[in-house]
This record gives C-alpha cells, sequence and structure tokens, in this order.
C-alpha cells in the first residue's frame, strides 16, 4: 500500500525513476535482516528463499534499466576533461582521463542510484551464492558508455561508474535544481566498494573535498547508512575492466 | 494521538523539545536553515530542505509540535551524533506511519512524503547486519543504550 497509495491520486498514475529505484532499495533492508538470521541459525530453506527474492529483485531492475535505456539511449557521453566549463573543479588524482557527461543532471542521478541498488543486490546475492563465471558482455550493442545489465564483472563496475557520475554531479549541481532524492549515498556505497583501490579512494576523497559541505565525508565514526555494510570481495572469473 | 505514538514523541531528546516551531516558526536553528542559508549545499540539500519543511507544515496543521521539533533534527548524513540521528529517522517514521499513505496524495505532500521516504532508507540501513555492530560502536554508555533498547522494544 505504501508503495502505491501516495502516488494513486496521479494523473496517470506515475513515479518518477528515481522514485521507482527507492521502490527497489526499501525492500533492501528487509533482505539483510533475513541474512543477519540466516548467519545465526542457518537455513538451506531460508537461503535459497532469499536468493530467489534477490534475484527477482535483480531482475525487476534490470528490466527497469533497459526500459532507461529505450527511452534515454543518447544522454551520456565521453568527453575530454578540456571542453568542460569548469575544469578546475575536476579533482587532482583522477582516474579516468575522458569525463563522462550527460544531457541533464537528472539521468545522471537516476543512474547513480541505479548502480547504488544494484551494488546492494549483487552484493548480497554474491555473498550468499558465488557469481557465474563469466557476466555477459553486451559491448558492441550500445554505443553508451554506460554499463548495461549482466556486464558487471565484479561489484568494482558499478561502483566506478558511480564515480564517474559524482564528478558529473559536482561539476553541475549548481547549474541545476533538479532534486536528488539520494546524493552521497551511491558514492558512499561505490567508495566502500573500492576500499582497497587506492586511487579511486583517491579520486573519491578528491571530489569529495571540493565541496566544503561534503569535504571528509565518511571519514568519522558515524556508522549509520549502507556504507557500512561490509561488501563481499568477489567478482566473476575473467573480468576485464577496460579504461577509455 | 494515539497515547503510544505520544509517548514515544515525549522522549525525544530534550534539545529538540527545546526548538518548540511556536518560537521558531521559520526553523532557524535546524539544519534546514543550514543547508538553505548560503553556506553551501547541493540539490539534494535543498530539495530535502523544502520537502521536510512541507512536512513540518504539513504535521503542524494536526497539532504535531513535537513531532515537528524531531524533524528539524540534523540529518543523520551530516551528523556523527548516531543517537539523535536514529531519534531523527525514528520520528519520521512514526509521523508517516500516523499520517497513513492516503494522506500523501496531494502534488506538495507527496514530495516531502518522497523526501521523508528516502530518508528512512538511509536511516534504516542499519537494520539487519549492522544491527549489532551498532550496538558495539554506538551505545557504549548505560544511558544511549537505555534508549536504543527502548526504541527498538
Amino acid at each position: 500500500m505504501w508503495l502505491t497509495e501516495p502516488w494513486a491520486a496521479c494523473d496517470p498514475p506515475q513515479k518518477s525513476p528515481q522514485n521507482e529505484l527507492v521502490d527497489f532499495l526499501v525492500k533492501i533492508p528487509g533482505f539483510l535482516e533475513d541474512q543477519l538470521q540466516l548467519e545465526r541459525s542457518p537455513s538451506e530453506t531460508g537461503r535459497q528463499d532469499l536468493i530467489f527474492r534477490t534475484m527477482r529483485q535483480l531482475d525487476h531492475l534490470y528490466q527497469w534499466r533497459w526500459k532507461w535505456q529505450t527511452l534515454n539511449p543518447d544522454v551520456s557521453w565521453e568527453m575530454e576533461p578540456q571542453r568542460v566549463a569548469s575544469p578546475q573543479l575536476l579533482a587532482k588524482a583522477r582516474v579516468f582521463r575522458k569525463v563522462l557527461w550527460f544531457s541533464s543532471f537528472t539521468k545522471a542521478t537516476e543512474i547513480a542510484l541505479y548502480n547504488a541498488v544494484l551494488l546492494c543486490l549483487l552484493g548480497l546475492l554474491w555473498t550468499l551464492q558465488p557469481p557465474p563465471d563469466q557476466g555477459h558482455r553486451a559491448m558492441g550493442l550500445s554505443p553508451s558508455p554506460l554499463h548495461l545489465p549482466g556486464e558487471a564483472n565484479s561489484l568494482l563496475d558499478p561502483a566506478v561508474e558511480i564515480c564517474r557520475v559524482f564528478e558529473f554531479q559536482l561539476l553541475n549541481f549548481r547549474r541545476n535544481s533538479d532534486a536528488a532524492l539520494f546524493w552521497l549515498l551511491p558514492v558512499s556505497l561505490a567508495r566502500r566498494v573500492l576500499e582497497d583501490e587506492r586511487p579511486y579512494l583517491d579520486w573519491i576523497r578528491g571530489m569529495l573535498d571540493t565541496s566544503e559541505v561534503t569535504r571528509g565525508y565518511g571519514t568519522g565514526d558515524n556508522v549509520f547508512g549502507f556504507g557500512s555494510y561490509p561488501f563481499p570481495k568477489v567478482s566473476r572469473a575473467m573480468a576485464p575492466r577496460v579504461q577509455p | 494521538m494515539p497515547g503510544l505514538l505520544k509517548n514515544r514523541l515525549r522522549k525525544a531528546p530534550s534539545s529538540a523539545r527545546r526548538r518548540d516551531s511556536r518560537s521558531d516558526p521559520l526553523c532557524q536553528n535546524c539544519p534546514h536553515a543550514f543547508v538553505t542559508g548560503g553556506r553551501g549545499g547541493a540539490a539534494w540539500q535543498r530539495s530535502d530542505a523544502r520537502a521536510h519543511h512541507d512536512l513540518v507544515d504539513a504535521f503542524c496543521k494536526r497539532d504535531m509540535l513535537v513531532g515537528k521539533a524531531k524533524l528539524t533534527d540534523r540529518p543523520q548524513t551530516m551528523t556523527k551524533d548516531n543517537l539523535a540521528s536514529f531519534f531523527h529517522v525514528q520520528g519520521l517514521l512514526k509521523l508517516i506511519q500516523f499520517c497513513g499513505p492516503q494522506s500523501f496524495q496531494s502534488a506538495l505532500r507527496r514530495c516531502a512524503f518522497e523526501s521523508c521516504r528516502a530518508t528512512l532508507v538511509r536511516g534504516n540501513s542499519h537494520r539487519g547486519r549492522w544491527l549489532t555492530r551498532l550496538r558495539r560502536r554506538s551505545h557504549s554508555s548505560p544511558k544511549a543504550e537505555l534508549s536504543w533498547n527502548r526504541m527498538c522494544g
């Protein structure tokens, strides 16, 4: 009822893409409670049930992503950093030469949140069972620089994409008034996943330090939030990581 | 107001109770004024601030002023006070549950609900795996432990 009733009076009844993604996120704390229960009292039936529910959510999430890709086929591209309007705002310790760019702040926000949900679901799923050997590489099917469903060979892929989106957001948030339901949650998750990757950590810290509001974020003792989640250090076999 | 909810709201931290909305209609001491007062802040903060104020106003019409004081606590993402963050999230949850989903069908209140739902997702992420960790790390003092147990039932 809480997933539909507040939007029932809309004509037509439609949620924004961000709110559709929040519908995925609201289920994750319950999944994690079940995971904790399984750790306390292991049950194969319970584990299989949780795997099934997680995979079903993942399937729905991929459907959301394909729909988003169909509706927004050309909203993202890569560009040289010299073409950025305010290149001085770029962090010094960048990892990628090119900057990932979007046609709007909202589209970037949606992709960042999608990757955050993907991290949560894949992290949970791969904790419960090892990932299959190889992902589905759909390279060449789309000119989009974004990962398509099933392409993530490890949690690093969506985490890195979050970092690139966050860079765009930092460069553009002052020039728009679009709402973002989640601002630091995706990059907080990404940093947790990338905690063993020093160049990425330095990049994230550099980006956060560009604003006095976010400077030092996540370095304190606040343990609230998904950023405290111990993501599994697993990946598919033969995980190619191509840096443009 | 249901008795249980009233009792829970009365247990708000004294610092929150002092920020009565009657004497502070613009919530000048709250973080929303902080993020909208020119000290920086990104789109989400402006959006959150506006939406929270809208929700606060909606609740004020129901004379839930203690709830308003609770809503003006700092967002949990920007504070190191975990117990205050916990109360903030719990307050939001109780107030939204009290109103029911049908109360948020107008565009203004739906916007407020969407923002608060996102806040609850962030705040509720301490459930599950994080529960034991939080209890071990963040609630070491007897007073804090008591508050935590009271809220968790």
